[in-house]
């Protein structure tokens, strides 16, 4: 991935495209939010845009995890750490793969979270083979790692990030209780009552299955962001896209190469960037092509079409 | 052709894995690379060694990155007071970034966000730079 900084940008070139993003991005926004009311009340399993490596006992995050995207020859792929809160991600093209994962006083697979599912975390990954077969596709299973020793840094982190998932799991039970509690009580109003209905039970009855009809047609949310240009790249070329914090223009908040067809994985923390396209290519320094202001929401993943023109 | 004395490189980094990547990558630019764990041994090791640049975690047993920083910057003796440092941390909140900053960090890299070969980029400008120490 090309170092780049946007204060030692050429600003002729800079000039030369503007970037936009799709009007696509109002409809993955709904979609985002009704996924996230669906997840809320447990109707919906929603595909998730990162992965976590965390402790199978303790269900804390891991950080840094050293992750590898590994071909079956055991080739490397990608790499990447995980940050402060775990979370992880690949954009693979369709092939045969398994993923690995290191950290010191931690091992993998997990023998303790055994199966696809802790109750906490869901889609759980034991370093098998898995394929992708259409198109570049987000990886980013949970992965479990065993403590093997006391760690420092976990203990240190818990100042700087601590997370809840026993409580978590908790007050999703207990919505999900109160959420089919609420729909047996509505039935037992409206049967007790009839044929006197009233109009709020009506409405509670059809809230419920308008939220019931959406869980099962609603599709998911994208998890890759894509860009759409006619900007032609020379044999070797890349576009990348990175996001620079605007108050620390000179530190780099994530980065993203844009595979064959657009798609491209660019996830960082909730807040507001500076985006920057460019292109860079073998022995040749990056060129920022365009930028723009972009916010991140609380997925923490730029998933939105780009249109650089 | 002249003999310049090996340039040194202080990795300080408490995840042996993570740390093990980070001297494997930079083993080919031809630099001495000492190794650091916590902060405590990594000042012990500025001090004796006086390294060309340190690449520095911040969450650091026994004594964190930024008392490090601080050490390292109120040192009387120059040489150590003004040693190159390239901070590799994740934590990336506002508050971190400008505490390392006000310690005149020469770059700040979140591991999360950042290929490792960006770094290893960035210590080689660096050091191309930088005077040898002894």
């Amino acid at each position: 991935m090309p170092e780049t900084n946007p204060q030692n940008q050429n600003n002729h070139q800079a000039k030369q495209y503007r970037v936009r993003r799709s009007f696509s991005f109002f409809w993955l926004a709904i979609l985002r939010l009704l996924n996230s009311v669906l997840n809320f009340f447990s109707l919906k399993q929603t595909k998730q845009f990162w992965g976590i490596v965390y402790d199978s006992v303790s269900k804390q995050p891991l950080d840094p995890v050293i992750v590898k995207l590994l071909y079956v020859d055991g080739r490397e792929v990608e790499t990447c750490v995980t940050d402060i809160a775990g979370r992880y991600g690949f954009l693979a093209r369709p092939g045969k793969f398994k993923i690995h994962a290191r950290k010191t006083n931690y091992l993998f697979p997990s023998i303790y979270a055994p199966g696809g599912s802790d109750g906490i975390y869901e889609n759980l990954y034991h370093g098998e083979f898995f394929s992708l077969y259409h198109d570049y596709e987000v990886v980013a299973p949970n992965i479990p790692m065993d403590p093997a020793g006391v760690d420092w840094n976990q203990k240190a982190k818990q100042s700087v990030v601590k997370k809840y998932p026993y409580l978590k799991y908790f007050l999703k039970t207990l919505v999900s209780i109160i959420f089919w509690f609420g729909f047996i009580l509505d039935g037992i109003f409206i049967g007790a009552s009839y044929p006197k209905i009233t109009l709020l039970l009506y409405a509670v009855a059809g809230t419920y299955l308008f939220l019931l009809v959406v869980s099962v047609f609603l599709p998911d949310c994208r998890l890759w962001g894509k860009v759409k240009t006619r900007i032609v790249l020379a044999p070797g070329e890349e576009l990348f896209l990175e996001l620079r914090d605007i108050k620390f223009p000179e530190i780099s908040f994530g980065k993203a190469v844009v595979k064959e067809g657009g798609r491209f994985l660019l996830r960082s923390n909730k807040g507001k960037y500076l985006l920057l396209v460019g292109k860079a290519g073998i022995n040749k320094s990056p060129t920022v092509l365009a930028s723009s202001k972009v916010f991140i929401g609380r997925d923490g993943v730029l998933n939105s079409t780009i249109v650089l023109h | 052709m002249e003999n310049r004395p090996q340039k040194i490189l202080l990795v300080v980094e408490d995840d042996a894995d993570l740390r093990n990547v980070l001297v494997d990558g930079l083993k080919n630019l031809n630099y001495q690379i000492i190794q650091a764990e916590d902060g405590e041994q990594a000042v012990g090791l500025l001090l004796d060694q006086k390294p060309d640049l340190v690449l520095l975690d911040l969450l650091l047993p026994k004594l964190d990155g930024f008392k490090v920083l601080e050490r390292i910057r109120k040192y009387p003796d120059k040489a150590v007071a003004d040693t190159k440092v390239i901070v590799l941390s994740n934590l990336w909140s506002n508050k971190d970034i400008l505490r390392a900053q006000a310690l005149k960090i020469d770059e700040y890299f979140v591991k999360a966000n950042t290929n490792m070969e960006d770094v290893f980029k960035k210590v080689r400008v660096i050091l191309s730079g930088a005077p040898a120490s002894n």
